[in-house]
């Protein structure tokens, strides 16, 4: 399912962020400015004029956004969320169960998610991605695995 | 001079040492080819089997693996637009849209064989400018390092695709990451809102989060199973076929080669710097500057020929000078002085065994390396038949792993999530990804060089214009992001002009 929406809309919506971002940054490194014991070029310096670039080119992108008309398409957008999601989980429960078992659980969830159905193929590929994980990481290169 | 090449030609081709160069040059391609697993990983993971070898053995597996890992990086940027090391991902950017087109086994075989000369190239030149270059390199001070690192930002004017302003947003959010953290002068924490940021945002990870896990998600959503773009069978690309291609393009390779050494010889530098100058500078030169990003190969030369290049120009301050010019060369450094062995002036004559070792191994490992990878991207070549589903999923998890191994904790597999997640979003609305890995690869050399160089001098920027080096490097930035801006503004003033034209003779 094929969703569009305006380029230009969401390029505005952008600009708006990053001059948001941009005037928090600068707020923060003013902050840092007043911490710093150094005269002169501070730590709060450089990220205050990178602030200030970035509200000017968020300004810039705001009322220059219109100039040529675009749209953005999003596809399947519900397998996106959908694979998006269950890595996320993935991730989360790396550290409450460990990478293998929770890899063991998920690589087949995530094959599925993408509409894989043949069994052989989920056993042979979780098989081949916790077999390849244990080789060169755990055994090769000595990286401990959670 | 003469002889000591002779006696590190006969080590090198005994048996044990034959070994060694082979066992180093596999481990090394497999390190390079693995996201998340840069060469100095490699390198410090086989530095306590050094301890039980000869000096110059050792240096042997370590040169081997070191040359090796940076040929590996480009494998995987080609074929699943994960770069296996930073300075690889500027041939993603060309390489894989090459393989979406059909012409991966073009991609990967030009890959190999640019490095390969690239290797070969400058391991001459190291023979010949070792101790002259490193001399050279000893006149960048904190001024000349901020002069290219700015240099190398403002690349974003010709990488960038589109309107400049969205490239130069992309600059400063790269460029406001990397200021998360520890400040690196006054020591202070810089908006570390949570304890990880101390840290700051680690690099590799992004890198993987922007090129790799966001193109898992573009797989996704593609209606065609099949991993390439066109019907017809992906075909290693023919011995014959590599020749042709590359002495149509042996300007760029020679030229590319040179940028990468010269890059390698300046201390803190770095591979990925010499990658990125190497694709820019092939595209400046070309005359199809309009395909790349969309699969020139002319960028794939341009990028592999300058890293592995810069490998080789790594070694010439350490064994000259004794200062390391990459993070892989600190540790090799580090390697040598557990050995008994002092980089430096003194190296050439207190123990010239050391730094022939070197030469002859970097001479002798690049075509070597190119037999390798040759043979090893027939059997790579097969990834483009897995099914887009499939290698989604296998993405994602290699992403996971590589991100894990950056520092053996979920905490940059995290950042890469987030970053395939922003990765994602700016490239369908057309923010290009490009000026954020150049802003956290140069962002912090800027920031930390230019206020080093106000500190010595007392706040005074002017000084700066009495750095001949400098000054020169400074009109070169500007040049270089000017110059693609007013071609482009021409180019669209002679169009409008001609469709003017077109119109009233119409009438």
């Amino acid at each position: 399912m094929e969703k569009k929406i305006s380029g230009n809309l969401v390029d505005g919506i952008f600009s708006l962020f990053c001059i948001a971002i941009g005037i928090w940054f600068f707020y923060e490194s003013i902050q840092l400015s007043k911490l710093s014991s150094s005269s002169g070029v501070g730590a709060g310096s450089f990220p205050k004029y990178i602030s200030i670039a970035l509200i000017i080119c968020g300004l810039f992108l705001f009322f220059i956004r219109n100039r040529k008309k675009y749209t953005i398409e999003f596809n399947k957008t519900y397998l996106l969320i959908r694979h998006a999601t269950f890595v996320f989980i993935y991730l989360c429960s790396i550290d409450i169960i460990g990478f293998y078992v929770s890899s063991l659980t998920f690589i087949p969830v995530l094959l599925l998610s993408t509409k894989e159905k043949r069994p052989k193929i989920i056993i042979g590929i979780t098989a081949l991605y916790l077999l390849i994980s244990y080789l060169c990481f755990d055994l090769l290169l000595g990286v401990p695995l959670p | 001079m003469f002889e000591y090449f002779i006696l590190a030609f006969s080590n090198l081709f005994q048996i044990e040492n034959i070994l060694i160069l082979i066992a180093g040059s596999l481990i090394g391609y497999i390190v390079g080819i693995i996201p998340g697993l840069t060469p100095s990983i490699g390198i410090a993971l086989l530095i306590p089997l050094t301890f039980s070898l000869e000096k110059s053995t050792a240096l042997i597996l370590i040169s081997s693996l070191y040359m090796a890992a940076e040929y590996g990086g480009g494998i995987t940027a080609i074929l699943l637009n994960a770069p296996g090391t930073p300075a690889a991902a500027a041939t993603a950017f060309d390489g894989y849209p090459m393989l979406k087109k059909g012409r991966g086994g073009e991609a990967l075989a030009l890959s190999i064989s640019a490095s390969a000369f690239g290797a070969f190239f400058s391991a001459i030149l190291l023979i010949l400018t070792a101790i002259p270059m490193a001399n050279f390199a000893l006149n960048f001070t904190s001024f000349e390092y901020f002069a290219l690192a700015l240099f190398g930002l403002c690349l974003i004017s010709s990488l960038s695709e589109g309107l400049i302003v969205k490239a130069l947003i992309a600059l400063c959010l790269g460029l406001i990451a990397i200021t998360i953290g520890m400040d690196p002068i006054d020591g202070i924490p810089r908006f570390a809102y949570i304890n990880h940021f101390f840290g700051g945002i680690p690099f590799l990870p992004a890198l993987i989060g922007l090129f790799a896990l966001s193109e898992v998600f573009f797989m996704l959503e593609d209606d065609n199973k099949k991993s390439t773009d066109e019907e017809q069978k992906i075909t290693f690309f023919g011995i014959a076929n590599i020749i042709n291609s590359l002495s149509k393009m042996k300007v760029n390779l020679v030229r590319s080669s040179f940028i990468g050494y010269i890059i390698g010889v300046i201390p803190g530098a770095g591979v990925t710097i010499a990658s990125i100058v190497g694709y820019n500078e092939a595209k400046r030169f070309s005359k199809n500057k309009e395909l790349f990003g969309k699969g020139n190969p002319e960028g794939i030369i341009g990028s592999e020929a300058a890293n592995n290049a810069s490998v080789s120009g790594s070694f010439a301050p350490l064994l000259a000078l004794g200062i390391p010019g990459s993070a892989s060369a600190a540790i090799i450094m580090g390697a040598l002085t557990m050995q008994g062995v002092q980089p430096g002036p003194l190296l050439f004559d207190e123990h010239p065994d050391i730094p022939y070792a070197v030469f002859v191994t970097l001479l002798v490992s690049a075509p070597l390396l190119l037999v390798i990878g040759l043979y090893g991207s027939k059997i790579l070549l097969n990834v483009t038949k897995i099914p887009k589903n499939i290698l989604a999923v296998l993405v994602t998890g290699i992403a996971i792993l590589g991100s894990y191994s950056y520092s053996n904790s979920m905490y940059p597999v995290w950042i890469m999530f987030i970053a395939g997640l922003i990765g994602y979003i700016f490239r369908k609305i057309q923010i290009p990804t490009t000026p954020i890995i150049l802003a956290m690869v140069l962002g912090y050399m800027m920031e930390v060089n230019l206020r080093r160089g106000l500190i010595v001098s007392q706040g005074d920027f002017s000084y700066i214009l009495s750095r001949p080096i400098a000054l020169t490097i400074l009109v070169l930035a500007l040049i270089t992001f000017i110059a693609p801006l007013a071609r482009s503004l021409f180019k669209k003033r002679t169009v409008e002009s001609k469709t003017s034209t077109e119109v009233l003779s119409d009438h």
